[in-house]
């Protein structure tokens, strides 16, 4: 059981001749899958995935949840739906607003149910998870640090133990260490805990270092559905969808034309660079 | 315009100081980069500049003068900042009248203000535009207006605070494209603070900063291969680097090889 | 991205969307005195009045139902002055009047009737109309004790003068709102505080900061769609948290919108301490001399309209002064 379109159809603007999202089918059944979720800016990537919890109802189609079948006139209760798929939108640091940060994480337990007690002990296993130390958590969120503030409303979502975790653009405005950090900890609790992680992301590198799946939008439409090699293998596609290659493959190219590396798959990371240039793995000599 | 800062010490608190008796002297029509981490006093030097706020002690200086309340409207004529939100410094109804804005407060005719907006509205990319209202333009169209806006005030110096920071990679590649040809054709001293080495490549010069003070300050290619400085200093290596220090420190016989077209493909993004 | 659609302007060229718009500033507060300066039964006058209104809306090419939604608005307080006026204003000759005969029975069902209209209102198309006729069924009915006694007889009188005065009360407010949508439907905003702030510069010589106002006023204008957006946004965020609007005790609902408040509060501190800096860094000084882009500029029509305006309100009071109306 999963998360289940069935040629699902969606516009924001009644009247606009064009649909934001046109006959959508797709599958997320799978447990632990890394999925990024790629396409140009107003090719329906936000709003596919706030069909996935219900936030918006499809206009035509179906959209099956966890065994509820969403359709345009579905009339019951939503909160199970968001429980099970945690959603966090960009720049979600602007969803907190508690006074400490142990209670703006209970703020999601506890709507969906929990006592004071549950709610609790929960938003502190979350607070680990993200990895915010005791000593952050009496304190206002509004006092923390950008990056610690993102950490704190992820945690807000993961506090309600959500089956399937869905993330819009998680390292936007972050620099370079807290994005790394950030995906680190998000394959971690993909890892630990074998939730499916879905991204919305532009960044190939975080594509070519920790997709399992990758799903291409364009103008509304699934255009691709599947692993990465494939998709950045055919280079005339990629470039039809709007999108780059990351910059390993970019690099492994060029070597290429110059005649000083051979491969047969495209190195997509820089670990399978390495290999091809028959270079020692990182941290041998180096550091 | 050159600017210099000397012994400037600044902190938003009284506890925490940002720069501590910081020197750094740029010389006219020079394009600048400035990296380091969030908080490493990066946008503190964008701030000093423009005098949005005032240096604890020391001194900054604009082609030799002495920064102060009062001459920092003067100055301020010159010098023009292009921030990180895109939302945040769209201040007109329409991307005509945004752009209008800096003409506007330095008084400019209104004949030579219309020839202004739509010469440089044409230069980023945005004549179609001019009757837009912000909240249908994407984060790299607002961006270029904001540029625009402070080509038409036709300042001496640009600063780009984080500029790419809130874009996707279209919106990035929109901004850097405008801003390498704003660098051949003109003749400005243009400052680029960021926290992407990708970004830093076709500058003259390259500051990295690490905790308020100069970690390193050479051309992007002294810079960029300083491997381990720049992990210190809690940047991302990009590929490309990362793997010309791996290979230079192997064994392998085609290394030069690999280290030119890897430094060709760098300064190639 | 849906695009938002600001305000009520509705964008069409017509001949009043092209005049400047402190014309149409100065025009409505010169109507607004017309209305109000017609004495009290002169029923030409007032069909002038709304005559020039109907001419006025065909030149606005602005759809009719526009106007009938803003009228929507105010139907009720409309329906409930007039009755309270013809009912309790005792002025001039009385209609023939009704005998009324209040028993439990129909009052009961006076009762029920309002109850059930309450109720089905939502379903209803027409509200109004269905509301005028149970008022109209209820007096009918009033007139029959049904079942059982009268408890009370009564004479329902309703004088002439107050239905006279009822219509003139009603018909002038309606002018008056409509009149109001003419100038917002036809009249982009920023042109409107454009328009505000020249009218206003007078008032700079009592030292009130008319141009720092109208500088205030267009950026709020400018940020209201993103406001918008950002609200949506939020509770958007919220929902996904389990916040469910539609249940919750009171304590949950305080908590509810704080978690909504919070939120847009710090959004918008941080948007305006980052637009300080912006407006700062580009030379802006709250009060100091700049030049404008936006060019108002009288043309002819402008003072065939204003003069046109003028003239109907001068004449009016010089025919009050004379009595001959």
């Amino acid at each position: 059981m999963g998360i289940n379109f069935r040629d699902v159809s969606f516009r924001y603007n009644k009247k606009s001749p064009k649909p934001t999202l046109d006959n959508i089918n797709l599958d997320i059944n799978e447990k632990g899958e890394f999925i990024t979720i790629l396409g140009h800016t107003g090719s329906g990537k936000s709003t596919l995935v706030q069909h996935m919890n219900a936030l918006l109802l499809p206009d035509f189609g179906e959209v099956e949840i966890f065994g509820k079948h969403i359709t345009r006139k579905y009339k019951d209760k939503l909160k199970d739906i968001r429980k099970k798929v945690g959603l966090v939108f960009q720049f979600p640091e602007y969803q907190l607003f508690e006074e400490s940060v142990l209670k703006d994480v209970m703020f999601g337990p506890k709507n969906f149910g929990l006592s004071e007690e549950e709610a609790k002990v929960k938003a502190i296993e979350a607070c680990r998870q993200v990895g915010l130390s005791e000593d952050l958590w009496d304190r206002s969120p509004f006092t923390l640090s950008g990056g610690q503030m993102r950490r704190v409303a992820i945690a807000g979502i993961l506090a309600s133990e959500p089956d399937i975790l869905i993330l819009d653009e998680p390292t936007v405005g972050l620099d370079p260490v807290g994005k790394k950090e950030l995906l680190n900890l998000l394959e971690d609790i993909r890892t630990q805990t074998g939730k499916t992680i879905i991204i919305i992301s532009h960044d190939m590198n975080v594509v070519a270092k920790h997709a399992t799946r990758v799903i291409v939008l364009n103008d509304g439409k699934v255009v691709y559905n599947g692993p990465k090699l494939p998709l950045f293998s055919d280079l005339e596609r990629l470039a039809s969808f709007n999108l780059d290659l990351p910059d390993s493959a970019r690099i492994a190219l060029k070597l290429k034309e110059k005649g000083l590396i051979a491969f047969d798959d495209l190195p997509l990371s820089l670990e399978e660079l390495r290999k091809h240039l028959d270079l020692n793995p990182k941290g041998d000599s180096h550091e | 315009m050159s600017i210099e800062f000397r012994n400037v010490t600044f902190g938003y608190t009284k506890e925490i100081e940002v720069l501590k008796d910081f020197n750094l002297k740029i010389e006219d029509g020079q394009m600048v980069s400035i990296i380091g981490h969030n908080g490493s006093g990066k946008s503190t030097i964008a701030k000093l500049i423009v005098g949005l706020v005032e240096a604890n002690s020391g001194s900054v200086l604009i082609d030799g003068v002495e920064l102060s309340p009062e001459n920092i409207d003067e100055y301020r004529l010159k010098m023009g900042i292009i921030f990180q939100n895109p939302d945040n410094q769209f201040v007109g109804v329409t991307v005509k009248d945004d752009i209008a804005f800096g003409l506007e407060n330095h008084n400019v005719p209104r004949d030579e203000m219309i020839k202004k907006v739509n010469r440089y509205a044409e230069l980023v990319g945005m004549e179609e535009f001019l009757e837009t209202n912000p909240e249908n333009l994407s984060g790299g169209q607002k961006q270029r207006v904001a540029i625009a806006g402070v080509l038409a005030m036709e300042t001496e110096i640009i600063i780009f605070d984080e500029a790419t920071s809130m874009l996707d990679p279209r919106g990035t590649k929109e901004i850097i494209e405008t801003i390498k040809s704003l660098k051949k054709n003109e003749n400005k001293t243009i400052i680029m603070i960021t926290h992407n080495l990708e970004e830093v490549v076709f500058s003259d010069r390259v500051i990295v900063l690490n905790d308020g003070k100069i970690a390193l300050d050479g051309t992007p290619r002294e810079v960029l291969s300083r491997r381990q400085i720049l992990e210190e200093s809690g940047l991302a290596v990009i590929d490309s680097i990362q793997l010309i220090s791996e290979i230079e420190q192997s064994c392998l016989p085609n290394k030069e090889a690999l280290v030119e077209a890897l430094w060709e493909l760098t300064f190639a993004m | 991205m849906n695009k938002i659609a600001f305000g009520q302007y509705y964008h069409t060229d017509s001949f009043i969307h092209r005049l400047d718009p402190r014309t149409k500033i100065i025009s409505l507060i010169l109507m607004m005195v017309f209305i109000f300066v017609i004495p009290k039964d002169q029923f030409y006058a007032l069909g002038f009045a709304i005559l020039l209104l109907l001419t006025v809306i065909v030149l606005t090419k602005v759809p009719l139902i526009k106007y009938i939604k803003s009228l929507k608005q105010i139907a009720y307080l409309l329906i409930f002055s007039f009755f309270f006026q013809a009912l309790f204003n005792k002025s001039g000759e009385t209609f023939p009047p009704i005998a009324q005969n209040l028993s439990i029975a129909n009052i009961a069902i006076g009762v029920v009737l309002l109850a059930l209209y309450l109720v089905f209102r939502k379903h209803l198309p027409f509200k109004l109309l269905w509301l005028l006729l149970i008022i109209v069924a209820i007096i009918y009915i009033f007139q029959y004790p049904l079942i059982g006694k009268t408890i009370k007889p009564y004479q329902l009188v309703i004088y002439k003068g107050g239905v006279v005065t009822g219509f003139f009360i009603i018909v002038r407010i309606m002018l008056l709102i409509v009149y109001s949508s003419i100038l917002t439907l036809t009249t982009k905003p920023t042109d409107l505080n454009n328009a505000l702030e020249w009218l206003m510069k007078p008032l700079e010589w009592i030292k009130i900061p008319t141009s720092v106002l109208a500088m205030m006023i267009s950026i709020s204008l400018r940020f209201i769609p993103t406001l918008f957006l950002e609200t949506e946004r939020i509770l958007k965020a919220q929902a996904s948290r389990g916040v469910d609007f539609k249940e919750g005790r009171v304590k949950e609902k305080i908590t509810q919108i704080i978690s909504l408040l919070i939120p847009m509060f710090i959004i918008s501190f941080k948007r305006a301490f980052d637009l300080a800096d912006a407006m700062e860094a580009r030379g802006y000084i709250p009060g100091a001399k700049r030049t404008k882009l936006a060019l108002l500029k009288f043309r002819l029509w402008d003072y065939g309209v204003l003069v046109f305006s003028l003239g109907i309100v001068i004449g009016l009071i010089v025919l009050r002064v004379n009595h001959a109306i």
